[in-house]
């Protein structure tokens, strides 16, 4: 499934077309507040109730997905200064993840990296093998032993993944072009 | 604010060392933005592709998808219109109600031996009924056969009565009806190629050949229509109250002459609805519904999953926490019994079924008696539902 920013939700039914998709980041992101994976879930869930509970009238899909780690982010604040007021104090990690910034920064990588395994798991085995290497910092050349394969084949298979990427990373601008706009 | 959108760009390109040199230029200065550097170095450094795609897997992103819609349909129901009178039994039956859902296709062999069960399920039946007046029974086991009707020529097989035009006779028009009994459905291709499902205890009148500026049928009782696209020729079902214009699409309309109202589901397309005494003109999207009270002539549109309304054509009997009442007029009608209740209040109950409509009678009493409220019992063709309490 190819997606454009001009997909448009017209029914908050269409809302769980998009729930398995967009999940796992999602709960990445919110560990990136709160470390316990069962709470960054539940969080993630709320996220999906509550954009399903104010859904009034056809929404772009990419506003959509906005609302959601706003929403994410806005759950994760509370849960945090929750905890920090019954320490009586916030531990030294937890006051940088409260400024805007880091929303900023957190969210322009994980929509990346969502963009990238999206793209990644669709391609062949041999293919992702290829392009984690790559992105692991490795050279062609060392691919091409640690894989025992050409070092044509390696370029060719990263052509081949490139390609498929690129669609899925034109993405990742709309929603942080949306968020900018705080 | 745009620079982040470019920024994000340019660093994934350079993680694929793809980024051409021209824009090596760019990326160098957006950089120089504290939060693009900041991401980008995160990624760099401390890749964590690899992580993010065994969370993938790790995660349960099947449960927690259940998860969701569970939640997301217990909302509607607090949104709903309708009236709960006993609050806490409606809770917990709501729960059992979500439980059962999830068991239906579980239930399996052990079937309660009922002698003498004459209740069973309803096949494709009905009764065709030519202008002139003359009657045909249509039923399985019927042979493939076909008739020449003024112009048209009708063909049936495989429980679907098909209309071809033959000649385009202009000078008079000539109406069919097709009926369905209790325990009966039947499908139907008009001669514009309109496919039409009529449910149970219901009645089409259409014409044989469409030759006026509008294609208009009648219709008593339910049918799922999938409107051939004629922008020149609007297709208009007509019920008792209401008339629906149509574009091409599908949808399906509920008008059984007992009913409090009619209720039309559009599944897609687009369509618009009239009431005949009043002015009201209502245009449905996709998966909007339209009910309108008969008594009073209220309206309400609402959003639905219109799967849960027109499952009933693709042979299944989908219910979301619907009343025991609404379930079992439904299942009267296909399975052809006639229910009584101890008291008003086993009405009440609510219940989420997904089943096969063909299927056994007890498989129905066995899947509603699971929740351990009320319990059915079975003499000739009555039903007798009480509650347990």
């Amino acid at each position: 499934m190819s997606q454009s920013s001009s997909n448009i939700l017209s029914n908050k039914y269409q809302i769980k077309n998009y729930f398995k998709l967009w999940y796992p980041g999602l709960v990445a992101f919110a560990q990136q507040f709160i470390k316990t994976e069962s709470e960054a879930e539940d969080v993630v869930q709320n996220a999906f109730i509550k954009l399903f509970e104010n859904f009034n009238g056809p929404k772009n899909i990419d506003s959509a997905k906005s609302f959601l780690y706003k929403s994410i982010r806005n759950e994760c604040i509370n849960i945090i200064k929750h905890e920090a007021v019954k320490r009586k104090h916030f531990l030294a990690s937890e006051h940088e993840s409260l400024s805007e910034k880091y929303f900023l920064q957190k969210l322009i990588e994980e929509e990346t990296y969502a963009a990238l395994t999206e793209a990644i798991n669709e391609l062949p085995e041999q293919c992702q093998k290829i392009l984690i290497l790559s992105l692991n910092g490795l050279k062609n050349n060392e691919i091409a032993e640690d894989l025992n394969i050409s070092v044509n084949t390696v370029k060719t298979q990263k052509k081949r993944a490139y390609k498929g990427i690129k669609e899925k990373l034109q993405h990742v601008y709309f929603i942080v072009a949306s968020l900018s706009g705080l | 604010m745009k620079e982040y959108i470019k920024s994000a760009k340019l660093i994934s390109k350079h993680l694929l060392n793809r980024l051409p040199k021209e824009e090596q230029k760019q990326l160098k200065s957006a950089l120089e933005d504290d939060i693009n550097k900041q991401a980008y170095l995160s990624i760099k450094n401390n890749n964590q592709i690899e992580q993010r795609l065994n969370q993938r897997k790790k995660l349960d992103i099947d449960s927690a998808y259940n998860r969701f819609i569970e939640a997301s349909e217990r909302n509607r129901f607090k949104l709903s219109h309708i009236a709960i009178k006993y609050a806490a039994i409606a809770s917990i039956l709501l729960l059992i109600g979500l439980v059962i859902h999830h068991l239906s296709n579980v239930v399996t062999n052990e079937l309660p031996t009922l002698a003498n069960v004459t209740i069973q399920p309803g096949e494709s039946k009905a009764i065709l009924v030519l202008g002139n007046g003359a009657k045909i029974n249509l039923d399985d086991d019927d042979n493939t056969s076909s008739l020449n009707v003024n112009g048209a020529r009708i063909s049936n097989s495989n429980n679907c009565l098909k209309y071809r035009n033959k000649t385009n006779n202009l000078s008079q028009t000539e109406y069919n009806t097709i009926i369905t009994p209790k325990g009966g459905e039947y499908q139907l291709h008009l001669s514009d190629g309109t496919k039409v499902w009529l449910n149970a205890d219901s009645e089409l009148t259409y014409p044989v050949s469409f030759n006026g500026t509008n294609r208009i049928v009648k219709l008593r009782g339910e049918a799922f229509f999938e409107v051939a696209h004629n922008p020149d020729q609007p297709f208009i079902v007509q019920t008792q109250e209401q008339q629906t214009k149509v574009l091409g699409t599908s949808f399906n309309v509920s008008a059984y002459p007992g009913d409090k109202e009619t209720v039309t589901t559009l599944v897609n397309g687009s369509i618009e609805a009239r009431l005949n005494n009043i002015n009201f003109i209502k245009t449905l999207l996709p998966n909007e519904q339209l009910i309108v009270n008969l008594q009073n002539l209220q309206t309400q549109t609402r959003q639905v999953d219109s799967y849960i309304y027109s499952a009933w054509k693709d042979g299944r009997f989908v219910y979301r926490n619907k009343e025991l009442g609404e379930i079992l007029e439904d299942m009267e009608r296909w399975y052809n019994f006639k229910v009584t209740y101890d008291c008003e209040t086993t009405k009440n109950y609510n219940f989420s079924i997904d089943i096969k409509k063909y299927d056994s009678f007890e498989k129905v009493i066995k899947l509603l008696e699971l929740t351990g409220t009320i319990d059915l019992e079975v003499n000739g063709n009555i039903l007798l539902a009480k509650s347990i309490v």
